[in-house]
C-alpha cells in the first residue's frame, strides 16, 4: 500500500532514527547512573522524541508515531515541571524507548500485528500513567497536553485517512473506526461513560480474542484524543485503573508478556555517532579513491616528462608547481581514505545499553569495559561485525558469567567483568571479548556434540581442548539447560562463525573452566587502511604493516646463532632467541646482501611468536589503501594484499602471519 | 543463456600469427607500465599493475602458449586490458595490435585438435580473411578463474629465475 517510493524516505528516516535512538539511550543511561536529569537533558530528550514522531508520521509509520507521541507527551510533562524526575523514571524511559524501537522495526517490516501493538502500548501507557497519578496533577497537565497535541495532529490525522492502518487487520480496523465514529457524535461529557459502556460490551469478545479487545481501547487514544475534549479523554484514561478492575488484570498479564518480548528483542540497531554528518554510499568513495589514483598517475607522468625538458628555467618553474599539485593530491588522498574509516567506538557504543538490559533481565551484575576505541575500522565492516559481537556478548553474559551468588561462592567478585578490546596487529584487526565467568564446560559441549551427531566417539577421543571448545560454533549446539530469551536455542554461535567468515576473518575461543573464556576475532584489514613501511630486497619493494614491527636492527655477527645446519638461523636478542626469516628466499628475489650482518633485521610479531625478517633496507613510511589481490587474480604466499603506490604502481603488502604459518 | 556475441574483433599478433578477441571484452590498450612481480607466480604471470584502480594481473600469452618463451619487454610493449565475463580485469601482453575486423561468427572454422600449443578448448575457432588466418581466442576460457589459480603457481623446478624481468 505504500505509495510511490515511500521506502526510500523510510530508509532515510530509519537511518536518522537510529542516530536519535542512540542519543536518547546515551542520555538515559547516564541519567540512570547519576539518578538525575537536568532541564537541558529533558529538553533534548523531548526534542529527540518529537523529531522521531514528526518524521515517522511523514513516512507513514502511523503506529510508531502514535506511540512516540505518548512518550513525547510524558516527556513534555517532565519538561514543563509537572512531573519531577524520579529514580525509576530513567529505567521506564529506557524501556519505553526499547518498545519504540521494537515497534518501529516491526512496522517497517510490515509485521506489526495490531494485537501485539495494542498490548505493548497498553502496558507502556499504564506505566507512564502510574507516574502521572503520583504527581496528583493529572488534570492540569491534561490541559497542557491539548495545545501540544493540536499541531501534532496536523501530522497524524491525514495519515489515518490515507490508510495508515494498512498493517492492521481488516476487522480490527473496521471496529476501531466504528468505535471512533460513535464517539465523535457523542457529547463530550458522555464520552467517558459511554466509552466504558462500550468497553464492557466488548469484554466478552475481548476475552475470546484478548488482544483485539485491547485494540479498541488503544486505538482510541491516538485517533480520538484530538476530537473529544481532552479532559474527558483523560478522565477516561485515569478512571481505568480504578473502575475496570477486570481489565487491569488483563492488562497486567499482557504487560508481562510484553516485557519478555522486549527483552528478547532489544533489537540490534546500528546507529551512527556524530550528528553533523551526511551519508554517502561506500561505492562512491571507492570511485573517488580510484579517480585520485588516476590523478596520481597522470601527475607522475607529467613529472617524468618535465624531467626530460631541456629549458632549465621552464623545467624548474614547472617542477615547483608540480610539487605543489603533488602535495595537494596527497592531502586529497588522505582525506578520502579517512572518510571511510570510523573508530571502533562506533561499535563499542552499542554495547553498554544491551549489556545493561541483559544483565537486568538475567539478574546478574556485569562490569563492562572496553579498550581500543580509537582503533579505526572500515565502515564497510561494522555492519557485519556488530551482530556476531552481540551474540558473543549475550552468550558470555548468559552462559559465561555466573549469578552473583555463585560468583560469591567461587570467591569471585560479585560483578562479572566483560572486557572488549580492539587492536590492529599483523595487518589484522584483533577483537577480543573476555569474560571472567565459568568458562565453557567442555565435557558437556562434547557430550552434546556427540548426541547431535556433530562428531563421533572416535573424533571426540582425539580432540584437543581447543578443538572441543570450537565445537560451540557447530550448528545446533547449546549447552544451556533452559532456553532463555537471550540465548540457549543453539542458533547464534554458528551464525557468529559464518558472519565472521563472511568478513574473511576467524574466531578462536580459549576457555578455562571456572575462570572464563576469551573469544578472539581476527579480521583482515582488506578493506582498511594500513600504516606501512616500505622495505627493499634487491630490486623489489614490499610493504610491511607498521603494526607488526617491534624493532629493527643491524645485527652483529655474535648475535646470529645457528641451530643444526646453516639454514636455521636465530637472532639472539637480549634474552630471546628469534628465528630469522630471509624474505628474499620466500619472495624469490635476488638480494643485495646475503650476509645477515650486511642487511637489516626487522623483528615482527604474531599472536604467539616473534620472527626476524631479513631485508636489504627499509625506506619510507606511508599510509596505504589495501586492495585485494584475489579480486582479479589470486592470493600469493606471504602476501596479504596489494596497494596502489604514489607513483601508480602496485605494491605488495607482506602478511607476517602467512609467512610464519608456512615457514 | 543467450549472450549476444560481438562480431567485431580486435586482432593482434603473438609471434608471427594473428589472433583475435571480441572487442567487447577489451577495456583499454596500454603500453607496458611498471609491473610488480608476484613472488610465487608462474613465468607467464608477469605480475600485477594498477588498472583503473584495480590490482590486475598481467599475463603474457606468448609465454603461456609457448609461442615465445623469452620475450623482451620494453616501454613500448603492448598490453590489452580485458574484462572477463565474471568481471575480472586482466592485462594481456601481445606483440602488436593489428586491426579491427568484422567477422561472421557463423563462418568460423573449428580449431584442429592436433597438439597445437594452444589446446582447441581455448579457441573459439579460426577465421579466414583473404589469405590470412585469424585465430579467435576464447578469452573467458583462457582466463578461467579456477584454472588460473591452479596453473599460475610457480613450479618448483625453476626458482630464482625471474627476479627482475622488465
Amino acid at each position: 500500500m505504500a505509495g510511490f517510493d515511500i521506502n526510500k524516505y523510510r530508509q532515510m528516516f530509519l537511518e536518522e532514527a537510529e542516530e536519535i535512538f542512540e542519543t536518547i539511550d546515551t542520555i538515559l543511561l547516564e541519567a540512570e547512573e547519576t539518578n538525575s536529569m537536568d532541564n537541558e537533558t529533558i529538553n533534548s530528550l523531548f526534542r529527540s522524541v518529537h523529531t522521531l514522531k514528526g518524521n515517522s508520521a511523514s513516512v507513514e509509520l502511523a503506529l510508531f508515531a502514535a506511540l512516540a507521541h505518548e512518550i513525547e507527551f510524558f516527556m513534555d510533562r517532565l519538561r514543563t515541571g509537572e512531573l519531577s524526575f524520579e529514580e525509576s523514571m530513567a529505567g521506564l524511559l529506557i524501556e519505553s524507548v526499547d518498545t519504540l524501537k521494537e515497534i518501529l522495526e516491526l512496522e517497517l517490516a510490515d509485521e506489526l500485528e495490531q494485537g501485539h501493538y495494542d498490548s505493548t502500548k497498553c502496558a507502556l501507557l499504564e506505566k507512564l500513567d502510574a507516574f502521572s497519578e503520583e504527581s496528583h496533577e493529572a488534570h492540569i497537565l491534561m490541559e497542557h497536553q491539548v495545545e501540544e497535541q493540536k499541531d501534532d495532529f496536523g501530522l497524524l490525522l491525514p495519515m489515518d485517512e490515507e490508510g495508515a492502518f494498512g498493517p492492521i487487520s481488516g476487522t480490527v480496523e473496521e471496529d476501531a473506526f466504528g468505535l471512533f465514529d460513535d464517539e465523535e457524535t457523542l457529547p463530550a461529557s458522555e464520552v467517558s461513560d459511554d466509552g466504558f459502556g462500550f468497553f464492557d460490551e466488548e469484554t466478552p469478545e475481548a476475552v475470546a480474542v484478548e488482544d483485539d479487545g485491547f485494540g479498541f481501547f488503544d486505538d482510541e487514544t491516538p485517533i480520538s484524543s484530538p476530537k473529544i475534549e481532552d479532559d474527558d479523554h483523560f478522565g477516561f484514561f485515569d478512571d481505568i485503573p480504578t473502575s475496570v478492575e477486570k481489565h487491569i488484570d488483563e492488562i497486567k498479564i499482557v504487560h508481562d508478556d510484553t516485557v519478555v518480548e522486549e527483552a528478547k528483542s532489544s533489537k540490534k540497531f546500528k546507529p551512527e555517532s556524530a550528528s553533523n554528518s551526511i551519508r554517502v554510499d561506500l561505492s562512491k568513495i571507492d570511485g573517488l579513491m580510484n579517480n585520485i589514483g588516476e590523478l596520481v598517475i597522470a601527475h607522475s607522468m607529467l613529472t617524468q616528462y618535465t624531467s626530460t625538458m631541456e629549458d632549465q628555467k621552464i623545467k624548474s618553474d614547472l617542477s615547483e608547481r608540480l610539487d605543489l599539485i603533488d602535495r595537494h593530491i596527497r592531502e586529497l588522498q588522505e582525506s578520502v581514505m579517512s572518510v571511510r574509516m570510523v573508530p571502533m567506538e562506533t561499535v563499542f557504543s552499542k554495547f553498554p545499553k544491551v549489556i545493561r538490559d541483559t544483565a537486568k533481565s538475567l539478574n546478574k551484575k556485569i562490569d563492562f569495559r572496553h579498550t581500543g576505541e580509537s582503533v579505526e575500522i572500515d565502515k564497510a565492516m561494522i555492519e557485519g561485525l556488530t551482530d556476531p559481537l552481540m551474540h558473543i556478548v549475550r552468550n558470555a553474559m548468559d552462559h559465561g558469567i555466573e549469578t552473583p551468588e555463585v560468583r560469591r561462592k567461587a570467591g569471585k567478585h560479585e560483578a562479572g567483568t566483560l572486557m572488549m578490546s580492539a587492536e590492529q596487529a599483523n595487518g589484522q584487526m584483533i577483537i577480543k571479548i573476555q569474560d571472567d565467568g565459568g568458562g565453557i564446560n567442555l565435557t558437556r559441549v562434547t557430550a552434546k556434540a556427540l548426541e547431535n551427531g556433530v562428531i563421533d566417539d572416535h573424533q571426540a577421543s582425539q580432540m584437543t581442548k581447543e578443538e572441543k571448545a570450537m565445537l560451540i560454533f557447530a550448528p545446533g549446539l547449546s549447552t544451556a539447560e533452559a532456553v532463555t530469551a537471550i540465548s540457549g536455542r543453539g542458533v547464534g554461535m554458528d551464525v557468529v562463525m559464518s558472519n565472521i567468515k563472511k568478513l574473511g576473518g576467524t574466531v578462536k575461543v580459549d576457555t578455562e573452566e571456572g575462570y572464563g573464556s576469551t573469544f578472539t576475532i581476527a579480521l583482515p584489514l582488506t578493506l582498511a587502511i594500513l600504516d606501512g613501511l616500505t622495505i627493499r630486497i634487491g630490486a623489489e619493494q614490499f610493504i610491511l604493516p607498521l603494526s607488526v614491527i617491534i624493532e629493527s636492527l643491524n645485527p652483529e655477527a655474535q648475535m646470529i646463532k645457528q641451530i643444526g645446519d646453516n639454514t636455521s638461523e636465530v637472532l639472539m636478542l637480549r634474552n630471546e632467541f628469534i628465528p630469522v626469516v630471509r624474505l628474499h628466499t620466500i619472495f624469490n628475489v635476488k638480494p643485495d646482501h646475503e650476509k645477515l650482518t650486511d642487511g637489516l633485521l626487522i623483528v615482527v610479531r604474531s599472536a604467539t611468536q616473534k620472527i626476524a625478517l631479513f631485508v636489504d633496507e627499509f625506506m619510507n613510511q606511508q599510509q596505504f589503501v589495501i586492495k585485494p589481490l584475489d579480486r582479479n587474480f589470486r592470493n600469493a604466499h606471504g602476501i596479504g594484499g596489494a596497494t596502489v603506490r604514489g607513483d601508480g604502481t602496485i605494491g605488495l603488502i607482506i602478511d607476517t602471519m602467512n609467512i610464519m604459518n608456512k615457514y | 543463456m543467450a549472450i549476444i556475441e560481438s562480431n567485431q574483433l580486435l586482432t593482434f599478433k603473438l609471434g608471427s600469427e594473428t589472433y583475435g578477441i571480441q572487442i567487447n571484452k577489451v577495456r583499454e590498450i596500454l603500453t607496458y607500465p611498471v609491473v610488480t612481480p608476484i613472488p610465487d607466480a608462474s613465468r607467464w604471470v608477469k605480475g600485477v599493475i594498477n588498472l583503473r584502480g584495480e590490482v590486475a594481473p598481467v599475463i603474457d600469452l606468448r609465454v603461456r602458449f609457448s609461442i615465445n618463451n623469452d620475450p623482451l619487454y620494453t616501454p613500448r610493449t603492448i598490453i590489452i586490458a580485458v574484462k572477463t565475463q565474471d568481471n575480472r580485469m586482466i592485462g594481456l601482453v601481445v606483440d602488436e595490435v593489428s586491426d579491427m575486423e568484422n567477422i561472421d561468427l557463423d563462418r568460423l572454422y573449428p580449431a584442429p585438435d592436433m597438439g597445437a600449443s594452444i589446446a582447441p578448448e581455448y579457441l573459439k575457432g579460426l577465421f579466414k580473411k583473404d589469405e590470412k588466418m585469424i585465430v579467435i581466442l576464447d578469452i573467458d576460457r583462457i582466463l578461467d578463474k579456477d584454472e588460473m589459480q591452479r596453473l599460475s603457481r610457480q613450479t618448483h623446478e625453476a626458482p630464482h629465475v625471474h627476479a627482475t624481468s622488465a
